[in-house]
């Protein structure tokens, strides 16, 4: 419980909710949706900062990028028919494997970003499609997905900061994709996420960008794999050896629901199969 | 601090401690149709809508729903005026226990609201954050169903705002 939680500001523009952050230094929090901070149990926050109310919800495409504004609810990135479209629907499959709806219609992409649990839906999607982090503060960072992700740096941003977009290269939006989810059942968090990318040219692999998630502390990019199937015509057998590489070597989160040996067959079976529909037709469903 | 919002479609205004949790804001004050199950997020029977959208009130700050539209499940119907979906829910046989049943009608509320011809797909989406522990889903399914049908053919009042009266 945040038994000193006092007050709570709803500032209009980002440089307001900046102002206020600062104001407070490390005794205010951000919040969107708010769906974790409910059970935190954090003494030292004494201000809420509802960052939800600033137009940041917002979904529009420049010359060279999709840009998502974090506190877009999952429902919403689910349901859209952009993202529904973009790289063979990554974004929004990933979104609705959330699976509860009275969840996504709080949970928003910046919390599944900054939070980043083991299990979190978005990471594992936005690092195969190569995202970049948008986060304003003193000075306006962007962050490529695979730093921010990967590096517990920036798991909590400064205390003055906030990430308020993310942007997708549009050059992805051609590029097949999968995106697989294994759980004990629908609402337990993800053991394995697999994530994928796959950019064919006349029938042969002329990209490939995988990720894995769950089974790992953070989703992590999987070279290894991705070297097994490009310039390649591909075949089950490439699907098979990618898989393999895709495991190997990673370092596995492990708790009572599951042995690491258990994981990781099952991590590869998922992988391989989430490979094979991806490139056969781009709809192998999440969950 | 001062909590002010729309309440079942009345400006109402409340002093709130700061980690106070909607669900414990509003069943201190005599809206009981909200439900504490899990306590987690997980089981729904908590939920209300935000400003058109169910979400598990168990895990929502008061604060969070300052300025805006709260809508619980006393202010969807009344004894004497029910929504489709409460008539529907009873006479498809999908209330057992009932603690399931109010957060079950918001979502099912907030489907209807958005997509009045709900495919089969759509409602078993709509209805996929809570949990029943009684009847299983296929009579709350086929009620849903029923309740688009009906407030389409205007037989009943579908979308009426109905007054806020208090039930536990």
């Amino acid at each position: 419980m945040l038994r000193n939680l006092k007050e709570f500001h709803y500032p209009a523009t980002v440089a307001e909710a900046l102002a206020i952050l600062q104001r407070f230094d490390s005794r205010a929090s951000v919040i969107a949706g708010g769906t974790s901070l409910g059970r935190t149990d954090d003494a030292k926050i004494e201000a809420m900062v509802d960052i939800s109310r600033m137009g940041l919800a917002f979904l529009k495409e420049d010359k060279v990028s999709l840009r998502i504004g974090s506190t877009n609810p999952l429902q919403a990135l689910a349901r859209s028919r952009k993202l529904g479209v973009f790289a063979g629907g990554l974004l929004a499959r990933a979104a609705a494997s959330q699976p509860s709806r009275l969840l996504r219609n709080a949970m928003t992409l910046g919390g599944s970003i900054v939070l980043s649990t083991p299990w979190a839906e978005m990471p594992p999607a936005l690092l195969t499609l190569d995202a970049k982090m948008i986060i304003a503060g003193e000075i306006e960072k962007i962050i490529p997905a695979e730093e921010f992700i990967g590096d517990s740096k920036y798991r909590v941003l400064g205390r003055s900061e906030i990430l308020t977009e993310v942007r997708v290269p549009r050059e992805m939006a051609s590029w097949r994709s999968g995106y697989s989810v294994f759980a004990r059942t629908r609402t337990d968090p993800a053991m394995v996420i697999a994530s994928v990318a796959l950019l064919e040219d006349r029938g042969t692999c002329a990209g490939a960008r995988i990720v894995l998630g769950g089974i790992t502390r953070r989703a992590i990019r999987c070279p290894a794999a991705e070297k097994k199937l490009v310039g390649k015509k591909l075949a089950p057998q490439h699907f098979a050896q990618a898989a393999r590489a895709a495991v190997g070597g990673i370092e596995v989160v492990v708790d009572w629901r599951a042995s690491r040996e258990y994981r990781l067959q099952v991590a590869e079976v998922v992988m391989r199969r989430t490979l094979a529909a991806c490139w056969s037709d781009g709809k192998e469903g999440a969950r | 601090m001062k909590l002010e919002m729309k309440l079942n479609g009345k400006d109402v205004s409340f002093e709130i401690a700061g980690p106070e949790l909607l669900l414990d804001l509003l069943r201190d004050n005599g809206y009981f149709g909200a439900k504490r199950g899990c306590d987690n997020g997980d089981c729904g029977s908590c939920a209300v809508q935000v400003d058109g959208k169910s979400i598990c009130s168990c895990i929502y700050f008061a604060g969070q729903a300052h300025g805006r539209e709260v809508t619980t499940i006393e202010g969807l119907g009344t004894m004497e005026h029910p929504h489709a979906l409460q008539e529907t829910f009873v006479e498809c046989g999908a209330v057992q226990c009932g603690f399931c049943i109010p957060g079950m009608l918001l979502s099912a509320k907030e489907l209807l609201d958005e997509c009045p011809n709900p495919k089969d797909a759509d409602i078993r989406e709509a209805l996929d954050g809570n949990l029943c522990r009684c009847t299983g889903y296929t009579k709350q399914f086929e009620a849903v169903k029923v309740a688009a049908k009906r407030i389409i053919e205007g037989k009943s009042k579908g979308r009426k705002p109905a007054r806020g009266g208090k039930s536990r």
